[in-house]
């Protein structure tokens, strides 16, 4: 599990004010509820601002997806943002035709599309233009973004949502009376979403597609590092999906997903600022208490087969070279995935961590190089990658050797009690830091109560890593960081021998 | 008990009232009162002022030093000198410390220590636990009174800042803005831009002086956020830093640069994506009409998905996923803009839309409800800088740096709320693209006469800086 997303925690031991209740523990600070549905409620008062910061995640994301339908998890993220039938809407009772016409032409138009070399280009352009015309007749009848729109109005910031691998996050920070507000319409929108403006939608994360994976030389080696380091199991599939599936995603599948996943029981909510915890839980029960139980998740997972041996890829892109390498390895709450935390915060945490300093500062052979235990995800196995860019006039190949002689060096030197140390100390330091915003606040509770089960792992975590030892480092190192568990990716300028 | 479970049953009634009865579209709430806890204002024996506010919320404490002095201020033939001297006197030791044992010595503690120098100003910063705080300060002081700046150091910083400028050219975005800041900025220091040749012309006896002109001359302020006792910290500031940062005199704040003719640039790039980029210069933040065009900013595109050309070009035709307009208000010029990130074919009607969502606005104004909307929401949102305190006390210190009025932050909410729907049309016509500059990073045909429709098109390659003569400025602005 990364060690960036544990950036926070408490240390009210060492100096007196608000976190110094509770001997230094979040076990009091953090008021927890579970309603009859299902849905855990966190909250977290601190009442230094008249603001307070929410989070709702989903435990569903792109690991969730059936085979063929990758990019669901997103696009219904997006979808969320577009209304439900008292809110975007001018006229509903008009409206409704109108979305199933739009519906039932968008699906014929898919179903042809799909059809590849053999479908009918008439019947294609006769129905894209028909889905054109619904669209135009649709639109007046829309209130464009309005949530957005009425979150803005009262001061919301940080209105915006994510999805990843393991799970979907809404985010939200207003002023503090505002809480009603936030509590209506996001029940409202959990119960009664309206995925109106669906197919200009698609094309939307077309774009971002586009923009984050087909433009970017990061997003396109990163592609490539999970859907090789992959084989069997759905890690290897990009969370936006993969650009085929994204061009005919189905409504009425997206539509079945949002059933399956966005129950009460698969959600968490955590609230961090001015709020009172009894008040707060008081406004939760009352809008989402009533929401019923989602489906139990029908989808198996298909589990990563053992590596029987390295595996390689190259990607031609117009950018100057880049490379990434990675080892399969087990996910929290296994011990060795907190020894990974050590291992990460070792090799690249800070100016004297062993690969900055070595093939950063000593050696000049990378301009940059970090290191992350889990990607990419954590609710399975999953993988430890460095990422490394070669200065110019270093081959990705030579770049590639000297990174691998520093991961042996792990296993024949393992970090001295002085690297842990500094490690330990980085670490508690870093979470001070985050104590400064109630949005990474809400989101770490909500993280780690979502994909650990309980938002207690944070307060572990410290401790568990405290009694990592360094020959546990090097027993890892050897049993993890071999050639037969490793996944090479590098991506070179075009015509370079890719 | 019995009263604890009345109460409760109480909240949850209520909370249920308002499942019922909340109307998101009428509801309102009262402003949020909230009264911001005090600077204390002191300053060194040197003249350099002091800004603290203790706040124990948070067991931490950071300090910001600010400075006049950046990179607009490099010799154009040595261009990259800020880049270059930031990199080698952060990590090239400081005093007896190695390199390696500066570092080892912050990391020990796990202090936080940052060196930045921008285009006119520059910060340092630290960020520690307060039982480090001596120590802390201790390496503040030694790294500002005593850099090592070794040769080596030097040329290893010479070695990343020339790879940055390698890596420019991956970013489609990042290759925008630069051929953006190049030809706004055209004949004004702030577009000088560094290359490899003018980066691998800097010496350390370059560097050495930059940072003791830098140190004596920066006109430096400081502040500080966080766990401490204001006395103590400002008598501890004074102690180590007191003899060491100059008054200023250095670095006088230069003219604004004035608009180039019309221009558009084209770097032609095998993508899956265009990248649309136009500005031009507007109105700085002490100006009449900032608050207008701020207002203008966002409702046409600053303002997240209830703006005009989000809802245009991402919302009603899927045209793109990253879409939206800019304004950066400097102290005396500010620079105003629209980006958009859409596929090849699609590059010509988004700029088309750049022309007519803002002309739309300038000639028939803004909607009275969406104006009210826009400014509901830049005001009610105000009280989030207060959120962390260190805001609060950054503002002041880069307030005095900029030489403007430290409550400007404060008036903020007034002069949005004083803004007309006159005064945000006729800021909507400042978002105007038959000015400024326009820049496509993509799959662009040069050859295609549309681009020639503005006036003079630059066609250039995405990797190659290095080809513009020092005496032809051009390069980077904040954005």
């Amino acid at each position: 599990m990364p060690l960036r997303l544990l950036t926070w925690c408490v240390l009210s031991f060492l100096v007196p004010g608000v976190w110094a209740s509770s001997s230094g523990s979040l076990e009091g600070r953090v008021a927890e509820r579970r309603l009859p549905n299902g849905l855990t409620v966190l909250v977290l008062s601190r009442p230094s601002a008249p603001v307070v910061s929410l989070q709702m995640t989903f435990r569903v994301g792109g690991v969730d997806e059936p085979a063929g339908r990758t990019g669901t998890a997103h696009l219904l993220e997006h979808m969320l943002f577009k209304g439900t039938p008292t809110l975007g809407t001018r006229d509903w009772e008009r409206e409704q035709p109108l979305l199933l016409a739009i519906e039932e032409v968008g699906r014929d138009l898919d179903r042809e599309r799909r059809r590849g070399p053999t479908a009918d280009p008439a019947r294609v352009e006769a129905l894209a233009r028909r889905l054109a015309e619904l669209t135009t007749e649709h639109r007046p009848l829309v209130v464009k973004e309005e949530i957005d729109g009425l979150y803005a109005r009262h001061g919301a910031v940080g209105f915006n949502a994510s999805t990843s691998t393991d799970l979907t996050s809404y985010t939200v920070s207003l002023p503090a009376n505002r809480l009603p507000l936030w509590a209506r319409i996001e029940a409202e929108r959990m119960r009664t979403p309206v995925f109106r403006e669906y197919y200009v939608e698609r094309d939307v994360v077309a774009e971002e597609r586009r923009q984050r994976y087909e433009a970017d030389p990061g997003g396109k080696l990163y592609e490539a590092l999970l859907s090789t380091a992959f084989s069997a199991h759905p890690y290897r599939d990009p969370v936006i999906g993969w650009a085929a599936d994204l061009e005919t995603l189905d409504l009425q599948e997206t539509r079945a997903f949002y059933r399956d996943h966005y129950g009460p029981d698969n959600a968490v909510i955590a609230a961090v600022g001015d709020l009172d915890p009894e008040a707060f839980f008081a406004l939760v029960a009352a809008h989402f208490g009533s929401l019923p139980p989602g489906r139990p998740n029908p989808v198996p997972v298909t589990r990563e087969p053992p590596q029987a041996g390295q595996k390689r890829v190259s990607v031609a892109f117009d950018a100057a070279p880049r490379l990434a390498v990675a080892f399969h390895k087990p996910t929290l709450p296994h011990r060795h995935d907190y020894v990974f935390d050590v291992i990460e915060a070792v090799l690249t945490d800070g100016r004297s961590s062993r690969l900055v300093r070595e093939l950063v500062d000593r050696r000049g052979v990378a301009a940059s190089v970090s290191a992350v235990n889990g990607l990419p995800g954590a609710r399975y196995p999953n993988l430890f990658a460095v990422f490394l860019t070669p200065v110019e006039g270093v081959s990705p190949e030579a770049a590639e050797a000297a990174l691998l002689e520093e991961l042996e060096r792990l296993k024949a030197e393992p970090p001295t009690a002085e690297e842990l140390d500094r490690v330990l100390r980085r670490l508690e330091a870093s979470r001070v830091r985050a104590l400064v915003s109630n949005a990474a606040l809400a989101r770490q509770l909500a993280y780690f109560q979502a994909v650990a089960g309980d938002w207690r792992y944070l307060e572990d975590h410290p401790r568990v890593l405290a009694t990592v030892t360094p020959a546990e480092v090097a027993e890892v190192a050897r049993t993890y960081l071999v050639p037969t568990n490793r996944t090479v990716a590098v991506l070179r300028p075009r015509g370079e021998g890719s | 008990m019995r009263r604890a479970a009345v109460a409760l049953l109480a909240l949850v009634l209520g909370g249920c009232a308002v499942a019922r009865s909340l109307d998101p579209r009428t509801a309102r709430f009262p402003p949020v009162d909230f009264t911001p806890p005090a600077i204390v204002e002191t300053a060194l024996s040197g003249g350099t002022p002091v800004f603290l506010l203790e706040d124990r919320d948070v067991p931490l404490v950071r300090l910001y030093a600010a400075f006049r002095g950046g990179s607009a201020y490099d010799p154009p033939a040595k261009a990259g000198l800020a880049d270059v001297t930031a990199l080698a006197w952060r990590t090239g030791g400081a005093g007896a410390l190695s390199p390696e044992a500066f570092d080892e010595a912050l990391e020990g503690r796990a202090v936080e220590l940052g060196l930045h120098l921008g285009r006119e100003s520059g910060w340092v910063s630290l960020s520690l636990l307060p039982a480090d705080l001596e120590p802390g300060l201790d390496l503040l002081a030694l790294l500002l009174a005593a850099p090592t700046l070794r040769e080596d150091r030097v040329a290893w910083a010479r070695t990343q800042v020339a790879e940055r400028l390698r890596r420019e050219g991956d970013n489609p975005q990042e290759l925008a803005f630069r051929e953006f800041r190049r030809a706004l900025y055209r004949g004004h220091p702030r577009g000088v831009i560094p290359t490899p040749e003018t980066v691998a012309r800097i010496t350390r006896e370059d560097v050495a002086d930059l940072q003791g002109r830098v140190v004596r001359k920066g006109a430096w302020a400081l502040g500080a956020v966080g766990a401490f006792d204001p006395r103590a910290l400002a008598a501890a500031l004074e102690a180590r830093l007191g003899g060491v940062l100059g008054r200023g005199g250095a670095f006088s704040p230069l003219p604004p640069p004035v608009e180039p003719p019309p221009a558009t640039v084209l770097v032609p790039k095998p993508l899956a994506q265009t990248t649309v980029l136009w500005g031009r210069l507007g109105p700085g933040r002490l100006a009449a009409d900032f608050a207008a065009v701020d207002l203008a900013d966002h409702l046409l595109g600053g303002g997240g998905f209830q703006s005009r050309l989000v809802q245009e070009i991402r919302s009603n035709r899927g045209l793109a996923y990253s879409v939206g307009s800019f304004y950066q208000a400097l102290p005396g010029f500010g620079v105003l803009g629209m980006q958009a990130s859409t596929r090849g074919d699609a590059a010509a009607a988004v700029v088309a839309l750049f022309g007519s969502v803002p002309g739309d606005a300038a000639v028939h104004g803004f909607g009275d409800e969406e104006l009210r909307l826009a400014q509901d929401a830049l005001v009610n949102r105000h009280v989030f800088r207060y959120e962390d305190s260190g805001n609060t006390v950054r503002e002041r210190v880069a307030a005095w740096v900029d030489g403007t009025p430290p409550d400007l932050p404060i008036r903020y909410p007034e002069e949005i709320e004083a803004v007309t729907g006159a005064a945000a049309a006729g800021a909507a016509a400042r978002f105007d693209p038959r000015a400024g500059v326009l820049v496509l990073v993509g799959p662009v045909d040069p050859s295609d006469p549309a681009w020639g429709a503005r006036g003079p098109v630059e066609v250039v390659g995405p990797g190659d800086p290095g080809r513009f003569s020092p005496t032809v400025p051009a390069g980077p602005a904040d954005q």
